[in-house]
C-alpha cells in the first residue's frame, strides 16, 4: 500500500480491505464506489460510480459552498509510476473466443513474494455445456518492480484436474521471445470439459485444479532469480474478478472493472 | 467542520492479476443497485488495515464526517 501511495502521490488515509473484501462486499460490491459517512456512521450518500462533481454538490449541501474550490492541480501531487525498464507490447494476446469470466484463484503459502499474478477466467456458458475455454493469464505485478528474464527458460506451466475434469493441455510453455526481457503478460487458453456423471454439480462446486508455475523473474533494481508457485483454481465465479475489456491487442494491458 | 477522505483497497486487488488503474468517467457494464440502497444505513462494522498495516475497525471512522471512495490499483 505504501508503494501505490508513492505511486499516485496521494497524501490523503487509506485502509485497506481484508483479504476476503467484507468491506467492499457489505458495501455493494462496486468496485469504484463512493460514500459519505456522517459522524454517527450513517451513510448520508452513496453512488456506485465515483462522481467528484456528484461528491462536490453533496460537500456543499452539508457545508456550504467554497469559493474558490481546491483544484487537483492545486494539491501538487506527485504521481511517479512504477519504473518500466522492459519491452511491452512484444507478445501476441489470444483473443477470447466468447464471453469469459473470471474464476476463483487461491494462491498457496509461498515464501516468496507472487511478482506473477494468476488470472484465471472461463467460457460463459461453460456450466450450462460442460464444455469451453478456460483462459489462465500470469501477469507480472506492476507494483513490484520485476519483468520477465527471457535469457532463462520460458515460464512453465502444469495441471493437476479432478477426475471427471478434463484439459485439453495439462502444461505449458510461453513463447521464447527475441527481446532480453519484456513485461507482457503470458497467456494460455486451454480446452476445458466436464463430466457430470463422474464429478456431480454439488461436488464441482468444491472441485480444485491445482496449478503450479515456474518462471525467472528479474528485478529492476537488478536480481534475477528462478521462483515457483502454485495456486488452486475453482471453476466457480469470482465475485471480486471484475471483467477485461479490450483485451487481445498486442500490448494491450486490458481494461479491467474490479 | 472536519473532513476526511479514505481511498479503500480491496485487499484482493494487491494479490490480483491485471494491470488497472482506475479511470475517471469510466462507467462498470455492471450496475450495482445495491449501493445506493444503502443510504441511511450504519457503516458496518468490518475489521480492516490502516494504511500502515494495522488493524482497525471501520467503526473507527466514526467521530466526523468521511468521504470513502474505492478503488483498486493493479
Amino acid at each position: 500500500m505504501a508503494e501505490a501511495k508513492r505511486t499516485l502521490g496521494s497524501s490523503i488515509e487509506w485502509i485497506c480491505d481484508n483479504i476476503k473484501n467484507e468491506f467492499k462486499q457489505a458495501l455493494g460490491g462496486a468496485p469504484n464506489s463512493q460514500f459519505v459517512i456522517d459522524p454517527d456512521g450513517k451513510i448520508i450518500n452513496a453512488s456506485s460510480w465515483s462522481n467528484p462533481t456528484g461528491l462536490r454538490e453533496t460537500l456543499a449541501g452539508l457545508v456550504g459552498e467554497v469559493s474558490p474550490p481546491t483544484t487537483v492541480e492545486e494539491l501538487g501531487l506527485k504521481q511517479l509510476p512504477p519504473p518500466r525498464l522492459a519491452a511491452t507490447g512484444v507478445m501476441v494476446r489470444p483473443q477470447m473466443p466468447g464471453p469469459m469470466r473470471a474464476i476463483v484463484v487461491k494462491p498457496q503459502p509461498s515464501l516468496s513474494p507472487y511478482y506473477v499474478k494468476l488470472r484465471a477466467e472461463i467460457g460463459s456458458g461453460f456450466m450450462q455445456d460442460g464444455l469451453g475455454w478456460m483462459y489462465i493469464g500470469f501477469h507480472l505485478d506492476p507494483l513490484l518492480g520485476v519483468h520477465w528474464n527471457n535469457l532463462a527458460p520460458p515460464l512453465q506451466f502444469r495441471i493437476k484436474t479432478p477426475a471427471g475434469l478434463c484439459v485439453a493441455s495439462s502444461q505449458g510453455k510461453a513463447p521464447v521471445l527475441k527481446e532480453e526481457a519484456d513485461a507482457d503478460p503470458r497467456e494460455f487458453l486451454l480446452g476445458l470439459e466436464w463430466d457430470s456423471k463422474i464429478l456431480s454439480r454439488t461436488e464441482f462446486a468444491d472441485a480444485e485444479l491445482i496449478l503450479e508455475v515456474d518462471y525467472y523473474a528479474c528485478h529492476n533494481d537488478g536480481w534475477c532469480r528462478p521462483f515457483q508457485q502454485r495456486y488452486h483454481i475453482q471453476l466457480m465465479p469470482d465475485r471480486n474478478g471484475g471483467s477485461v475489456r479490450s483485451r487481445g491487442r498486442p500490448g494491450g494491458g486490458g481494461f479491467r472493472n474490479r | 467542520m472536519c473532513y476526511r477522505i479514505l481511498i479503500c483497497m480491496a485487499g484482493m486487488a494487491i494479490l490480483s492479476t491485471v494491470s488497472f488503474s482506475q479511470q475517471p468517467g469510466r462507467q462498470p457494464s455492471v450496475q450495482f443497485p445495491q449501493v445506493t440502497q444503502l443510504v441511511g444505513k450504519q457503516l458496518p462494522d468490518i475489521k480492516v488495515l490502516d494504511s500502515q498495516g494495522n488493524p482497525m475497525s471501520t467503526s473507527d471512522l466514526r467521530g466526523r464526517h468521511t468521504v470513502l471512495v474505492f478503488g483498486c490499483l493493479t
